[in-house]
This record gives C-alpha cells, structure tokens and sequence, in this order.
C-alpha cells in the first residue's frame, strides 16, 4: 500500500517539479503625452489637430482633461476647440484598444507682425487614477513658425556599413543625409585658401614636394628627395624607421591604416587633423603664385561596402579607391584643381571652382570631375553625425592612421560651440539640466571633435550614460543633447538616437 | 500560486510517509553496501569487452556509489574530485570543459562503451561534460596518458570511458524514479531559481540473455544570479536606461533533457548490445546591456535587450557486437552513428512589457553527422603463452559546419568532410609469468592532414601477486580544430584567418605505475600507488602574426609552440570495516616555450594537488556519510605579452562536499548533501585571456556557483 502511495507522489513530483512559470502580466503603466511640445502653424493653416500619444494601448474607455492658457490669445475670438473648450478645459475621450487621442485647433485670427500669439495647451487631470502624465505634459501651439524647442531624432546614418554623414540643424530640427562617397575634397569658401580631405572616406593625401609637373610623376619615380617615416609593426608592436625613396614605396605608406606611413615628430601627415582647423590640413595652404603649389598624390579612401555586417559589428571601409596625382592653384576667389590617373603622362584634367560664400566648403568630387552638393548652408546645420572618421594620429603611444565609426563633430568653421558634461558630484543630470548651468567658457569653437565617438562604448556595448552634450548655435540658441542609442533594436550599428531640449 | 502550496505540502507528507516507513523495516537490509565495495576493488572486470584494457594501463574507475554520494547527474558533477583533473566552467556558454595534466579537453577523448562521443565539431575531444547524463551509467573509467594507438586522435593525455549499466542482477523488473532538488549557491526558488532534477528509468530482464532498460533525465538549472538581477532588469532613470550591467544572470541557465534505452542480447555466443540515446540541451543567454531608444511618438523609453537562444539536439545510436572467432580467438564490432545540430536564436526581448518583439536570427548554426566503426580481433594465437596479437581497423567519417567556430564574419560557412581509416595492432609478448611487454602501432590516415603513425610500448612486472609494475611510453596527436583551421574574420582593420595547412601536435607520454595492495585483516585493505609521467607536446598550435601575399598583417595559427609536462603522484586508498578512507597528491610542473623560433624557454611552472575523501557507513540504519575534499594548488602559464612572455596565474583554492544516504526502506533512499563547503565562487587569476581589443580583462576565474545544498529522494521498485 504505502509503497504505491510513494511511488504515486514521486510521480506527481516528477510532473509538478518539471513545470516551469511563463506567467507575464501587461506591468507598463499607461501614461499620456503631448507628442510635440511645440506647434507651429502658418498663416493659411485655419486648424491643427493636437495629438496625444499613450505609451501602451489603453485597456478602458476614459478621458483625459486638458488645459490651456493664452498669449494674446483668447477663447472664442482667436481660438476654438473641438471638442469644446470655452468651460476651460477639454474633454478629450479615449477608447479602449487606443493608441492615442487628439483634439482639433481652431485658428480664427492670425498674429499681428512683431507680436507673439500662442496658446499652451496642458494635460490637467484623467477619468482614471492609475493614468499618469508622460515627459511632455503641454504643448505651445505658435501663431506663427517658431525655433523648435525639443526632439528626438532617429539618424539616417544608413546602418551597419554606416553609408551616409548626417547633417543636422537644431533650430529648425532638420536632417540631411549624404552619402559620404560623393566627394573627396572639400574647398574652403573663407578668405584663406585652403583644401580639406574628406576624412569620412579615409582620404589621404601627401605632398610631393618641389614638383609642380603633374605629368611628371609615375608610379616608377624616384622622389625628388627621400622621405624619413615611420610606420607600426604588429611584430614588434611599435613604430618603426621607413626611409621612402619612390612614388610606389610612399604610395605603400598612403592610404589610411594601422600601418599607415608618416611622422609626427617631424610634423608629416598625410591626413587633416581631427580638430578641423585651417592650419591642420593635410594639403597645405594654396599659394595665388603658382609655382608654389606643388603636385600631391591623393589616396581617394575606401569604398562603402555593401554587405550588412553582423549584429552589433560595422562594415564602413570597403576595398581601397585608387591614388591619383592632383595639383590645386588659387587666384584668391577660385580653386583649380588639376588632376591625372597616377600613370597618366600625356593629359590632365582641370576645372575650376568660385568661391561660395553661403557655404563653408564646396565638396568636389575628383571621381567625377564636378562639385557635389554636401554641406548645407554655413548657418543651416550644427553637427555632422560623420559615421566613419579617419585621421593619422596618436593612439596610446603610437601612431597610426585610425578609423573610427559613430563619429560626431560640430560646425567650428560656422561657428557653432559645444562642450560635454560630464556626471560626477554635483553635476546636474541631463534631465534636471538649466539655462542657469550653462558654461559659456566650456563651450569649444576651435576643435569640432568635441563629441567624437565617446559617446558611446562600443566594446561595451552602451551609450555613455555619464555625459551629455551642450550646444549654442551661430544664433545664440542654447540646447542640451543626450544620445539614447547607437544600434536599433535589433542591434544594428549605424542607427544612432539623440534626445534634444533648447534652454 | 497555489501550485506551490500544494508542492511543499507533498514533499511533507512525503517524509512524514518516508520515516513512518523507514521505522518498519530497517533492518531488512543487510551489510550489503560494504560487502560491495570490497568487491569493487579486488574485481577487475575484465569480462566487459567494451571496457578500457586493465591489462595494459593503469585504470580509474568511479563506479555508481561514487556517483551516488555526491548525487551526481552529469559527468561535471562527479569528476571535480579526481586528482589529475580539473573542471572549468564557461558560465556564458554554460559549457563544462575538463583539462588533465594542465591540458585541456582537446587532448582528452571521452567514449561512451568504447565509442568516441560527437562534439561540436569533432568526435571524442573538447567534451562539454555537463552534457553526459550518469541516469543509465554503470561505471566511469579514466585512463592517463596518451592512449593514441588504441583510441587514436585526441587521446593524448588521456581517455574517459562511460560505461552503461545492462542487465538486472536480481528481479524481471525494476523501476528507478528520483527526483533532486538543489540551491545554486544560496538561490533557491521552486521554478525560477536552483536547480531541479528529474529521473526516470525502467529496465526489464526479458531472459537471462536479453534485457531492455529505458529512461528519461531532465535537469534544469535555473541559472546562477550572484548579484545580476535577470532577464526583466532594467535601471531607468528620468526616462533613460542607465546600463550598470547588472541585467542578465553571473551563470546563464540551461536545461537538459536526455532519454535512452538500451537492448543487451545474444545470438548463440554472440553478444549484442545496442544503445540510442537522444539528448536537448537550451541555454538562454540575457544581454547584459539594455537598448535605450525613445520612442519618438511618446517620447517614453522603450527598453530592449538582444537575447540569444542556443539549442542543442544530439542523436546517438551505438550498437556492439562481439563473440568468439574461432577457438579462443575473440571479435569485437562497433558501429555508430551520432548527429548533432545547434539552432541559434537572437531575438529582441522587451522588457518592460516581458515579451519577444522580433527574431534577428533563427537558423541552424552548426550541424555534424558522424559514421564510425571500429573493430578488433583479440587473442589471435591462444595456444601460445609466450606471443598474442590483437588487430583492429577503425573508421570515421564526419561531415559538417559550423558557423560560429568559422567566425560570424565568415561569407562561406562551406560543408566540411573529414575521414580517417586507421589500423592499428597491439601485440603481447610474455616473457615470464610475471613480466609481459606490449609494444602498439598504429596508422593513421585522415583527409585533412594526411598519414600519422603511432606506437606505443607498455610492460608489466609483477615483481609480486599484489606488488605491481606499469611502464607505459606511447604516442598520440591532437588534430587541429575547425576554428583553427578554417576560422575567417576579414575586413579593413582586421586579418585572422585559420590555417589550413596545420599538422597535428604530436604529443609522448611516458607513465610509470608501482601499485601495492595491503591486505590488512579478514576487511581491511590498503592500495597505495606511486605514478610518475612525463608529456612532450611539440608543434603546438598557437596563434602568430604574419603577412599575407599583400604584404598585410595576418592573423593566424601555426605549429609553433611545445611543452613539457612532469609530474609525480602518490595516490592511497584504504577499506576497514565502515570506513572507506582515501587520500592522494600530484606534483606536477610544466613547462612551455612560446612560438619555438623565439628564445622564451620557461622553467617548470609547479602546481600541487590534493585529494582526500573519508565514506563511514552505519549498518543499522542503513546510512553512508561521505565527505570528500581536493585543494586545487595555485597554477601557473607563461603567457605572450608585447614585453615578452610573462607568467600568469590562478590561486588556490579547495572543493568540498559533504553527504549523507540514507536507506530508508529497501525501495527508497534520500541523499542530503552540501557541494562546495568553502563556498568558491571566483578565483583570483592573471592569466585570463583579455577581449581582442583587451576590452573585457578580467582578474578572476569563475569555477563555481558559491556553497549549495542538495536533495534527492530515489525510489528504486524491483518486482517480478
């Protein structure tokens, strides 16, 4: 008897013990949320519908009550709302199984010239105790076009092979992305005359001192002079002596790598430096005489590649472009950039480029021969989310041509500072950041790698949560900054999230 | 939940039933647990023809009250206390891999009845031991040295055979149910926490020649938290996730499951043996970071996790044939057939709403299929006592890929087919009475790198009937594995490629074994065993830098390394009346000189070992206490660093485990034990390899998860 009764509960056990909990409960707490904090509307626009985004569907019918305050503005004689408002406040229903919820603006006067005239809308109470506010409880309906005031921008850097730079404009929240093999150089619209490399593209140029004959240098030529270099050995693990003597043993040390040639004791790169200023360029500055410009052999970078790479990993440089010969001349208010395959002896490709002064820098393409339209306006953009940026320089205690991924810089050349705070003691975070903790010394104008790649840790796999970004654009706005991710969900690179709030 | 009420309320009834019972008939039972182990010892089993020769080489057997007193369900749970063995976990994969003589588990072959066991993409070496269930195992036997002319490649410093119980000594039918419930450190939850076991195994005796034996094993380990906080954490401060990576779990969960039967017959002397056995293994591994993208139309934080899935399914069908040829002369017949395929899984988890929003990967990541025979014909001139000879062929033919040992860059994860035909033959020539030798040869050739041969000699000298000598010197190789060889990571900032044209590391060993056992009265018996043993390891497979026809850095391996191994042990055990006492040391030094062209000759590194178990039985309440110890002495490697070689180290530190089995009523017996008394967790180490960007250096190893105590009920119904 007792036996079975044994064996019976051993059994039971076996079945109890081998089931394992899957019980999940839906545990996101329903919150609403204006998704904009601010409206603009124009002056055709007679209505606005004002959305309210929830942060799961919602699992009962209510309401949500809404607020508002004018800024010569009134109820009734400037403005309506459907549903109605005149009592002071809006009945907004929810439906169960809903998403979001919205009421309509009705614009019934426009603003004077020189006047401002808004009305902010704020969410005041809900049908059910358990619902909560989410990050924007009001929104600020304009009568007229306004600065934005916050965002969250999803980039469109182009992901894991990261084939696009993205320029970026706080005030007006606007994005361009450009592929980031439309150029190689860049021409500098400023009184100096100085040539930039696109650094996005690992390009890389060296200068062939004292040869002005573009015709005649070869692959097979001996250099007017040796060069004394140095380059990392991964067997020895350290820089050592390379003494270059012809155009194919430098052209070897020219594109951008680990073992990329040069010499920083001696001041000899072949790339701009990262800082971006006029001086560090790897071209140097053009001469309006010009036997004074001498013949450069320009590596044009990598390609972009174009299978995806795995999970959590990038693909940015690709199979290596060719090195051509170029010689660039100035009369002060144009470039004319000459330039051959670097075995070609019998003709050369020349055109020539005015200065553009809307623009900081025209992007030309020695690929195509033509100007390429890359940078927004000077006053048009304030960061350049570059994706790839490439230059030659040191990385503990040696040197060599680096390539990094995720990188940020700011427009120095239009003016543009920024400077990173870092979390530590008293610092306040970014959420709980003010105008009143606004560092104006801190704020960087002549290095644009402020941002850099630090922002996030990609080994580790996370954004730097200790620090943030602060902003003041050419016209005196002031933002934070705060990046939220650099893979999408599915752990793809090149997808990089920032959250933005004008001071 | 209510389920849980109702289970603790079982398991109390259970023992109030269990002790009610126990206090009626515990003295049915007899001394018969003490008689047994008396036997074990002077027994040696030479007429199992799978197992491992006794004749030639000194054998270690770990038999099923071994394995009962630490309630041992896998292979990693019993083998911590060998002296010359060590375990070491890998908590990300959840893998258990054994190194011996301070080499790792690509030199040791693991055999189940004779037969290599597939591995992930090999066949007998580099074993996860977590993965060998003991529910259907009759003994373990562990033989040292390089064994390669009898089990060929990978047997180089050593072999483990698992044997499976057959048959039933006393009764038509019996049934085994036991469940086990344990702590993984101080965790302990009824679902989601520690560690739960559950068996299940009928045999049947359908004739005195023919038995059936089938059975099933689940074994969910629930995972190892040690301050990580699982797979819904997430830190969210002012609608941002802070990553502090404490998500995810210290030791990723994993549960298994294997179910086997076996059929053991016979066809007028022939024997027949045939065994399957299938085997699921799935470990979640949690992403230690947190995804914190807003959502840009609430502006609220979503945060995900990308989380993998590894699972792992392995089919086994081995069958044995053996009997006499004619005369005295013996044959023996194996034949098997082994698959095992990986399913990979990544997916993004959301953790606030606890669901799965969408699969990145789902795909078969690694596949192999093996086909293998082995056969010998023994005892070849019976009517000589001065000469024998044994002959034998053996044959492997494996195919498969493996898309993550060929590196997740690689664009061709291409089908890979490897064969070996090896003969090989042992002969016997007996001197005198008291003095054999035994010289070994055997040849290999294998589709990757082409023709190997092996020898051996081993020698006995009885200089009396309990004073023994073993010299064994013999030879084997490790063959390179599929990472080394066909490994490809390519891209503008990297070059690491595997070397197909690597050569096996040859490895010598040379044991020498002076055994002398002591009867010491009509119950007592002490064995004391002296061994020394030497490894040479040459062409070692290590990675180097080179250039490749473009003149760019490359990454690869090569046979560069070597290594010399020396060592010295004493192993004692003794049996009087109650009290099994054992208690044995090894010396062991290594040597190893990093890529042979360059001048970094080391010095022996020395470690020591101890091990030490004491068992008391109390016939009259049919109980064995058991406690046993191994203090793992501080071990040494000489590494390459930029500055040269430099050496790195492991602390020390000791294994315990105590238990108690009780016999409660004939049919049912509980074991209530604690593992890991001192409560190890993490050793101190400076030789822990770092990340390729030397990202991730840690200082510490990890071999266990902290003090944890254990439970198992067995309920054990023979009936006719």
């Amino acid at each position: 008897m007792k036996k079975t009764i044994l064996l019976k509960a051993i059994a039971l056990m076996l079945i109890l013990s081998s089931c394992s909990d899957d019980d999940g409960e839906n545990l996101v707490d329903f919150t609403a949320t204006f998704a904009s904090a601010t409206v603009s509307t124009t002056e055709e626009e007679t209505s606005k519908e004002i959305v309210l985004n929830f942060s799961r569907s919602a699992s009962e019918d209510g309401t949500i009550t809404v607020s508002y305050s004018g800024d010569n503005a009134e109820y009734g004689t400037d403005f309506t709302t459907s549903p109605d408002g005149s009592s002071g406040t809006i009945s907004v229903p929810v439906t169960s199984g809903d998403t979001n919820a919205s009421f309509t603006f009705n614009k019934l006067t426009n603003a004077i010239e020189g006047t401002t005239k808004s009305v902010t809308f704020t969410i005041d109470g809900f049908s059910d105790a358990d619902w909560s506010t989410g990050s924007t409880s009001s929104a600020l309906v304009s009568y007229t076009p306004i600065a934005a005031t916050s965002g969250i921008i999803d980039t469109e850097n182009g992901g894991s092979n990261q084939p696009n730079q993205v320029y970026f404009d706080f005030s007006t929240g606007v994005q361009t992305a450009v592929r980031r093999d439309l150029w190689e150089i860049g021409l500098y619209n400023g009184t100096e005359n100085r040539v930039f490399l696109n650094n996005s593209l690992s390009v890389a140029a060296v200068e062939l001192t004292g040869v002005t004959d573009l015709l005649s240098m070869t692959e097979s030529s001996e250099l007017p002079a040796p060069m004394e270099l140095v380059t990392y050995s991964f067997v020895t693990e350290q820089l050592e002596p390379v003494n270059v003597t012809t155009v194919a043993e430098l052209t070897a040390g020219l594109p951008i790598g680990y073992n990329q040639y040069g010499n920083l004791e001696q001041g000899i790169s072949f790339t701009d430096g990262p800082e971006g200023a006029l001086e560090g360029t790897a071209f140097a500055e053009i001469s309006t005489t010009p036997e004074e410009n001498y013949v450069y052999l320009v590596s044009l970078g990598k390609e972009i590649p174009t299978d995806p790479a795995p999970v959590g990993s990038i693909a940015t440089t690709g199979d290596p472009r060719p090195i051509i010969k170029v010689r660039i001349l100035s009369d002060g208010n144009s470039y004319t950039i000459q330039y051959a395959d670097l075995n070609e002896t019998t003709t050369i490709s020349e055109v020539t480029v005015p200065k553009d002064a809307a623009h900081n820098i025209t992007a030309f393409s020695l690929t195509h021969g033509e100007t390429v339209s890359v940078e927004p306006a000077k006053e048009e953009w304030d960061i350049n989310l570059s994706g790839v940026f490439t230059y030659y320089g040191y990385q503990g205690p040696i040197a060599a041509g680096l390539t990094y991924s995720d990188y940020v810089v700011h427009n120095t050349l239009g003016g543009v500072g920024m400077y990173q705070v870092t979390i530590e003691g008293d610092v306040p975070t970014y959420a709980n950041f003010t105008m009143a903790d606004v560092d104006e010394s801190a704020l960087v104008y002549d290095d644009r790698t402020v941002v850099g790649s630090g922002w996030r840790d990609a080994f580790g796999g996370v954004i730097n949560s200790d620090r943030y970004y602060v902003l003041k654009d050419a016209d005196g706005n002031y933002y934070k900054m705060n990046f939220t991710a650099y893979t999408n969900t599915e752990g793809e690179r090149g997808h990089f999230q920032f959250t933005y709030e004008r001071l | 939940m209510s389920l849980n009420k109702c289970k603790g309320f079982l398991i109390t009834s259970l023992f109030i039933c269990a002790i009610g019972h126990a206090q009626e008939n515990n003295t049915m039972e007899k001394d018969s647990i003490s008689m047994q182990n008396l036997n074990e010892v002077v027994v040696t089993g030479e007429s199992q023809v799978m197992s491992l020769s006794k004749k030639l080489f000194a054998v270690g057997v770990l038999d099923q009250r071994d394995i009962a007193k630490v309630a041992g369900n896998n292979l990693a749970d019993i083998l911590n206390y060998n002296l010359n063995i060590t375990v070491t976990p890998d908590p990300s994969t959840g893998r258990s891999t054994i190194s011996m003589f301070g080499l790792d588990g690509q030199y040791v072959k693991v055999l189940i009845d004779g037969i290599p066991m597939a591995s992930d993409n090999g066949m007998g070496n580099n074993i996860d031991i977590t993965q060998i269930n003991l529910e259907d195992v009759e003994r373990i036997e562990i033989v040292e040295g390089s064994m390669g002319v009898l089990y060929g490649d990978n047997a180089v410093a050593g072999v483990i055979n698992i044997v499976t119980k057959r048959g039933l000594d006393h009764a038509k039918w019996q049934l085994q149910l036991s469940v086990q419930e344990e702590t993984v450190g101080d965790e302990y939850e009824w679902f989601d926490k520690g560690r739960h076991i559950q068996n299940a195994k009928l045999s049947h005796q359908l004739s005195e020649r023919t038995s059936i034996s089938i059975g099933g094993s689940r074994n969910d380990f629930a995972g190892f938290y040690n301050g990580y906080k699982g797979k819904n954490y997430v830190n969210i401060q002012d609608n941002a996730v802070v990553n502090d990576g404490l998500r995810g779990m210290e030791w990723n969960p994993k549960e298994q499951f294997t179910a086997f039967g076996n059929l053991n017959t016979g066809l007028g002397k022939h024997s027949i043996f045939y065994k399957f056995q299938y085997y699921d293994e799935t470990v979640a591994v949690y992403n230690r970071n947190v995804n914190g993208r807003l959502n840009s139309d609430t502006g609220m934080v979503e945060p995900t996790a990308l989380d993998e899935n590894f699972d792992t399914q392995r089919v086994m069908n081995n069958l044995n044939i053996s009997g006499p040829l004619k005369g005295q002369t013996i044959y023996n017949l194996s034949f098997s057939q082994q698959t095992q395929k990986r399913y990979y899984q990544q997916y993004v988890y959301n953790i606030l709403q606890r669901g799965i929003e969408s699969y990145t990967a789902d795909n078969l990541s690694q596949s192999s299929e093996i086909w293998y025979s082995k056969g010998f014909v023994g005892n070849m001139i019976p009517k000589s006592d001065f000469f024998n000879l044994q002959l034998g062929y053996e044959f492997t033919h494996q195919t498969g890929f493996d898309a993550i040992a060929t590196g997740e860059y690689s664009n061709d994860v291409v089908e890979n087919t490897l064969e070996n035909y090896d003969f090989f033959g042992v002969a016997d020539f007996n001197v005198s009475d008291r003095f054999s030798i035994f010289p070994g040869v055997r040849y290999t050739n294998n589709s990757q790198f082409g023709n190997k041969l092996i020898w051996s000699l081993s020698s006995t000298y009885d200089i009396t009937d309990t004073f023994k000598v073993k010299a064994i010197f013999g030879s084997a190789f490790r063959a390179p594995n599929f990472e080394e060889l066909f490994f490809y990571f390519v891209d503008s900032n990297h070059n690491v490629q595997g070397n197909p044209n690597l050569n096996p590391e040859d490895g010598i060993s040379i044991f020498l074994n002076l055994e002398h056992k002591f009867r010491l009265g009509e119950s007592s018996m002490l064995k004391t065993a002296f061994k020394s043993y030497y490894f040479d390891i040459k062409d070692k497979i290590a990675s180097v830098v080179t250039t490749d026809e473009e003149d760019r850095n490359l990454f690869t391996f090569d046979n560069v390394d070597y290594s010399k191994i020396l060592g010295f042990s004493l192993e004692n055990s003794l049996m009087m009346d109650r009290w099994q006492l054992s208690l044995g040391a090894t010396y062991l030094g290594e040597s190893t000189a990093i890529d042979e062209s360059q001048v970094s000759n080391s010095d022996y590194l020395w470690s020591f070992n101890l091990q030490s178990s004491v068992g008391y039985t109390i016939p009259s309440i049919n109980t064995t206490l058991s406690t046993q110890l191994k203090y793992n002495g501080r071990t040494q490697v000489v590494l390459n660093d930029s500055g040269g070689p430099v050496i790195g180290q492991t602390d020390d530190f000791t294994w315990m485990d105590a238990s108690v089995r009780t016999n409660i009523t004939k049919n049912f017996n509980i074991t209530l034990g604690a593992r890991n008394i001192f409560d190890i967790v993490r050793v101190n180490a400076s030789d822990v390899p770092s990340g390729a960007h030397g990202s991730s250096v840690s200082s510490s190893r990890l071999f266990g998860n902290g003090r944890s105590y254990f439970l198992k009920l067995l309920y054990n119904l023979n009936f006719n």
